[in-house]
């Protein structure tokens, strides 16, 4: 496992060698599930056995702006600040 | 003054004892707490609860103190989920599940401590600091519900809400003595309920007895716009013919603790007696490969719902300013305890370029594989009888360090939360003063069963 690219695509920082240590016995115990012959079965990616229902296409109220805004303790009245996103220098 | 079931509670608020009297009784002994069963509890938001039933006297849940695990949305009461992550978030909407439940009658009395996001199996990964057994301080209360157990269990509250992924409401119900039932995948509305691993999560009742699991049951199920994979559909009901009572091998194997394996083989038999019916050996050979497609399917769900922390729209925003994907590594660094870390990259390992294939998708296939195993072997048994966990509640600091072992408690539970079964742990009795739990496992819509069955525990259990 290149430790370093996951973690970036998880978006944390570089660990100790306990955590990594951690990482490697839960994929040891992982690895088991190669024992199970599994040729020609679809995946299941969700248990149910009734169909997905939707809703109609309608408009319903939803929340207002003020109330999601009120989750955030940097909601400006407009914007979310965010820090730069882009690298390097501008 | 404690009750033993709603019913007792709702004659005695309706014979006179005051609401107000009655929902402080249980307010008192959860203020006075002392195995860290609760994250916040508001006596304001506690009387405008109050207030706002007290006028219908006709509710069927008139004023019913109800305990909601932290990870599940109430309008107005912090949502911390355990976790530094969500410092200060308060949710702008009400869980489905709560609303249908206060709709009949509940009064919110707190938000109950859990394992940080949920994701453990004894309640020592919560940011606040674990729950301790009700039985014993030195043991945990289970996990990750172990604040809502424990508080039914102490008599804090009369019943509560969990979240159950791969055992979260079964294992510390049976660790605490209390009841724990995780419906069938997608009769009860996840809406309102912090994501965690989509495809499995499902929100239960947590009570002192059946009845009362029934009774929260048939309030919160039920198809719900806002959740796409609720279903309005009709339970299955109680076989026609004799009972057979399935005893699966794999869950009691050699190396669990024998007087649990003893006692929950002999009540299977003693309910078969009372039933009229037969006790059926069956195998479920995939069991033992339960805990691994647990942890791939539910890694990769939880790395994938948790990359919505960003420290940007809600909760905790760390240090301001600087590069944005430096400060969001800082801060999902410094937030996220060890087990959500630890969760978060192998989620995103088995989903990453290369391995999706040889992990997830793998995982996906095993998962119906155990599934298809299940659904065989009901048609030759109505339910199957199981230990909930292969321990009695184990001591604090024990499997900390060991996270494989951790995962292994949910062994007896995780394979039906995969196959989306719906599964209940009742009280079987004490083995050296320490409750454990009898699991009844069903046919998908096979909640009434599970009533049924467990009913008949609570009769022949040894007390």
């Amino acid at each position: 496992m290149d430790v370093e690219k996951v973690l970036k695509l998880a978006g944390l920082d570089i660990e100790g060698e306990e955590f990594l240590e951690e990482i490697k016995q839960i994929l040891n115990h992982i690895e088991l599930l190669k024992e199970v012959d599994v040729s020609g079965v679809d995946p299941l990616v969700c248990p149910i056995s009734h169909s997905i229902r939707l809703r109609e296409d309608a408009c319903t109220s939803s929340l207002t702006v003020e109330e999601i805004a009120s989750t955030s303790p940097q909601f400006d009245g407009r914007f979310f600040p965010a820090g730069k996103v882009m690298e390097g220098e501008l | 003054m404690s009750f033993a079931s709603i019913k007792e509670y709702i004659s005695a608020v309706k014979q006179g004892l005051s609401l107000q009297d009655a929902v402080w009784q249980f307010l008192d002994r959860a203020q006075k707490d002392e195995c860290n069963a609760w994250i916040e509890i508001d006596p304001v938001l506690v009387e405008r609860e109050i207030e706002r039933v007290q006028k219908n006297v006709d509710l069927p849940l008139y004023g019913v103190p109800l305990g909601v695990k932290d990870n599940i949305n109430v309008k107005g009461w912090h949502t911390t989920c355990a976790s530094r992550l969500l410092q200060g978030f308060k949710p702008p909407f009400t869980a489905t599940a709560v609303e249908r439940l206060r709709k009949a009658g509940c009064v919110v009395l707190g938000k109950t401590n859990l394992d940080e996001f949920a994701m453990g199996s004894s309640t020592e990964s919560s940011t606040f600091g674990p729950v301790l057994n009700p039985y014993d301080p030195e043991r945990v209360a289970g996990g990750s519900s172990g604040g809502s157990a424990c508080a039914v269990s102490c008599g804090e509250v009369l019943v509560a809400l969990g979240s159950d992924t791969g055992g979260s409401v079964r294992q510390p119900a049976s660790f605490c003595g209390v009841v724990g039932l995780r419906p069938t995948y997608g009769r009860v509305s996840r809406f309102g309920l912090v994501a965690f691993a989509s495809s499995l999560d499902q929100i239960g009742p947590i009570t002192l007895n059946v009845e009362d699991a029934k009774l929260l049951f048939d309030w919160m199920a039920g198809v719900d716009d806002r959740d796409p994979t609720t279903s309005g559909g009709n339970d299955i009901g109680l076989p026609s013919g004799k009972w057979r009572i399935g005893v699966p091998r794999e869950y009691f194997p050699d190396g669990m603790d024998g007087r649990i394996r003893e006692c929950v083989l002999d009540i299977a038999e003693r309910i078969a007696k009372e039933l009229g019916g037969n006790v059926v050996s069956v195998s479920l050979p995939l069991t033992s490969y339960g805990v691994s497609v647990y942890q791939v399917i539910g890694m990769a769900e939880a790395s994938s719902n948790l990359a919505r922390y960003d420290g940007v729209r809600y909760g905790w925003v760390g240090e301001e300013g600087g590069d944005f994907h430096n400060r969001i590594r800082a801060l999902r660094t410094q937030g996220f305890g060890g087990e959500v870390r630890r969760r978060i990259v192998v989620g995103t390992y088995v989903l990453s370029a290369g391995y999706y294939d040889e992990y997830f998708i793998r995982a996906q296939k095993v998962r119906r594989l155990l599934r298809d195993e299940f659904i065989s072997v009901f048609n030759s048994v109505d339910v199957l009888i199981t230990p909930t966990a292969p321990t009695l509640p184990f001591k604090l600091g024990e499997k900390v360090k060991d996270p494989v072992a951790m995962h292994l408690s949910d062994v007896f539970t995780a394979p039906s939360a995969l196959a989306g079964l719906p599964a209940m742990s009742v009280p079987g009795g004490f083995l050296d003063g320490l409750p454990f739990g009898v699991q009844i496992i069903a046919p998908p819509f096979g909640e009434e069963r599970l009533f049924f069955v467990g009913q008949r525990i609570e009769e022949v259990r040894h007390d």
